[in-house]
């Protein structure tokens, strides 16, 4: 069963990734507004909905933190959107997910101390030359 | 181009950095995420309102609304996963998932990558694998 809800977040996120792509390849950029609020109201009325039927609360952290999530969760894919509209998917995919994965690993070093490990280092090397490369 | 794409990285990053916090400070994850979605509608209904205009486009609406749904079960399966796998292995399948659009940029878009993007993009997954590997060890460690 665990495995088979990791497929299922695999599946839906390649295909979330494929439907962002879509929207720019349909010419419909200029409606991404619209996109970005129903891809985020739709979650938000779901999740509204599954909190009242679990009767489950959070405090003012979990309040403050998802807010800053959120916002830096439509900013990114807004951005992104731009810039799928000038440059190629097999670029921008890529170099987004392992930029995204250097930057990660930066501010778990500098903010929580944490210790890169050589095979990171080495994954982290590996992300640069690929980056390189495919850009 | 460039730009809009080092800045939805640097947005990404503090999206990111965000769980983190919300798991070193013991947040209660669906609420979290609830007032994320609520925080991603309020920035984007500011972005609108500077702009002070919204087009309709029926298709645009559907393909949000799909995308929605597909947001909100992607992150549902991944927590619930998360409560019995391992956080490297499945980090690693989840970051593999670019290869979905990756492929559909070549079969259905018709973008084809030169020998050199053929063979950065083979590394992609040795760099996700390794990184797996220093998380498990690390959480291992922990």
């Amino acid at each position: 069963m665990s495995l088979f809800l990791l497929m299922v977040a695999f599946v839906l996120t390649g295909l979330l990734n494929v439907s962002n792509k879509a929207l720019v390849e349909w010419n419909l950029g200029q409606y991404r507004d619209l996109y970005v609020l129903a891809y985020y109201a739709t979650p938000l009325l779901i999740g509204t909905v599954m909190l009242k039927i679990r009767r489950q609360q959070g405090d003012s952290t979990d309040m403050r933190v998802g807010l800053l999530m959120g916002f830096g969760g439509a900013l990114a894919l807004t951005c992104f959107l731009l810039a799928l509209q000038g440059m190629d998917g097999i670029v921008a995919f890529p170099v987004r997910n392992l930029g995204n994965l250097i930057c990660t690993a930066t501010v778990s070093i500098i903010a929580w101390k944490e210790k890169l490990s050589r095979s990171q280092k080495v994954g982290i090397g590996l992300s640069l030359v690929a980056i390189w490369l495919i850009y | 181009m460039v730009t809009f794409l080092v800045l939805s990285i640097a947005f990404n990053t503090l999206f990111a950095s965000c769980y983190k916090i919300a798991a070193h400070k013991k947040c209660n994850l669906d609420v979290v995420n609830v007032w994320m979605y609520a925080g991603s509608v309020a920035t984007i209904a500011a972005v609108i309102a500077v702009k002070g205009r919204l087009a309709f486009h029926p298709l645009v609406f559907a393909m949000g609304v799909v995308a929605g749904v597909m947001v909100f079960f992607a992150t549902l399966s991944f927590f619930y996963h998360m409560k019995y796998g391992q956080l490297s292995a499945s980090w690693t399948v989840i970051s593999l998932a670019v290869g979905f659009p990756v492929a559909a940029s070549i079969l259905a878009w018709h973008e084809i990558p030169n020998l050199k993007q053929s063979i950065g993009l083979a590394l992609i997954v040795v760099a996700l694998v390794l990184f797996g590997r220093h998380e498990a060890n690390g959480g291992k460690r922990e």
